[in-house]
């Protein structure tokens, strides 16, 4: 019996470890290959990642019932507005919503930007960091979560969601885009 | 028997029946005993796993999911109001808007009505329970929970 509850305790601490690694203050993927997509956008444009080469690009994956997702969508687009200039393109990657819905929902924003369609959940599913949140479906993990790819396509930046340091105002995504601008080969 | 027992409980399960739970919510209700022809009211406790909120049933932002309630029952017995207790508002950093919440223990009074001609016996009640809760680190897509409430007509 004490080599049952040793091996359980040793198990249970296993998976504490692995699921506090990716809620740490480190942020995770880093470095990685970003993984590439293909979605179709609301005004029926297919974007892919790897088109984006030679730009920086912002991912925001959100839904339209997400109230985090809806706090930023503002600054977002003032974002988009005030970086577009300095070969920085934003998306955002509504997921497992249908076209209407999104459409409807985010009217209210006026977006000047892409908003792209993952239907299936599959490129959110695939952005998921391993280890992170297990309980949860993988294609929720990354909800109301920012990324900053580089031009050569490797991920710089990745917060989660984390409403002690919520961001709306996307004040450490803009920071590390800056410090990516202004050194390129940091 | 001893080391099953306590991997029953590490493993969390329900610790009573009438309970029905997912990771997220609890739903418990006591049976209710009643005549025919009586009005009488239903208490849902609902809990809300710490840490946790889910969005109230009126909810100011019409792109919020809204906490529902669905019940069917024999046509002998009336589903009246649900009358949810008051929200919580939670502002989120960044937003004018804040959010309409509801978190902790609370119950959900119902009211039903039984018909005159309604037997004796043990009738079911069938509920769903839809919600969309949030945590300190993510916000989980709309979810529903199917409980029963048992009612015997005495």
């Amino acid at each position: 019996m004490k080599t049952i509850i040793k091996h359980f305790v040793n198990v249970a601490l296993i998976v504490s470890v692995s699921v506090s690694h990716g809620q740490s203050g480190q942020q995770p993927m880093i470095g990685q290959q970003a993984i590439d997509f293909k979605l179709k956008g609301l005004e029926g444009e297919t974007y892919s990642l790897e088109a984006q080469r030679g730009s920086y690009v912002v991912i925001h994956f959100a839904t339209t019932w997400c109230p985090f997702c809806n706090a930023e969508a503002p600054n977002l687009e003032e974002l988009w507005k005030n970086y577009y200039n300095k070969s920085v393109r934003v998306f955002i990657v509504d997921v497992k919503e249908e076209q209407a819905l999104v459409e409807k929902s985010f009217e209210r924003f006026h977006f000047s930007f892409p908003v792209l369609l993952d239907t299936d959940g599959e490129i959110a599913t695939k952005y998921a960091p391993e280890g992170v949140q297990p309980a949860l479906a993988r294609y929720e993990v990354p909800i109301a979560s920012n990324l900053i790819i580089d031009k050569e396509g490797k991920i710089r930046f990745y917060s989660l969601l984390n409403t002690a340091s919520f961001d709306a105002k996307l004040t450490e995504l803009k920071k590390k885009l800056d410090e990516l601008i202004s050194s390129p080969r940091k | 028997m001893i080391s099953f027992l306590a991997i029953l409980f590490l493993l969390g399960l329900p610790a009573s029946t009438g309970d029905t739970s997912n990771n997220i919510i609890r739903i418990s209700t006591s049976h209710l005993i009643v005549h025919a022809a009586e009005n009488s009211t239903i208490n849902l406790r609902i809990e809300v796993k710490k840490g946790y909120h889910i969005q109230a049933n009126e909810v100011s932002d019409e792109f919020m999911i809204p906490t529902t309630i669905k019940l069917t029952a024999d046509t002998q017995i009336l589903i009246g109001n649900q009358v949810f207790p008051s929200s919580k508002k939670l502002k989120l950093a960044g937003s004018n808007t804040p959010l309409d919440v509801l978190d902790g223990i609370f119950n959900i009074r119902i009211h039903v009505t039984t018909q005159k001609n309604i037997k004796r016996g043990t009738y079911q009640i069938k509920g769903s329970f839809t919600y969309q809760a949030c945590d300190s680190r993510s916000c989980l897509f709309p979810r529903t929970i199917e409980f029963s409430i048992p009612v015997e007509i005495i």
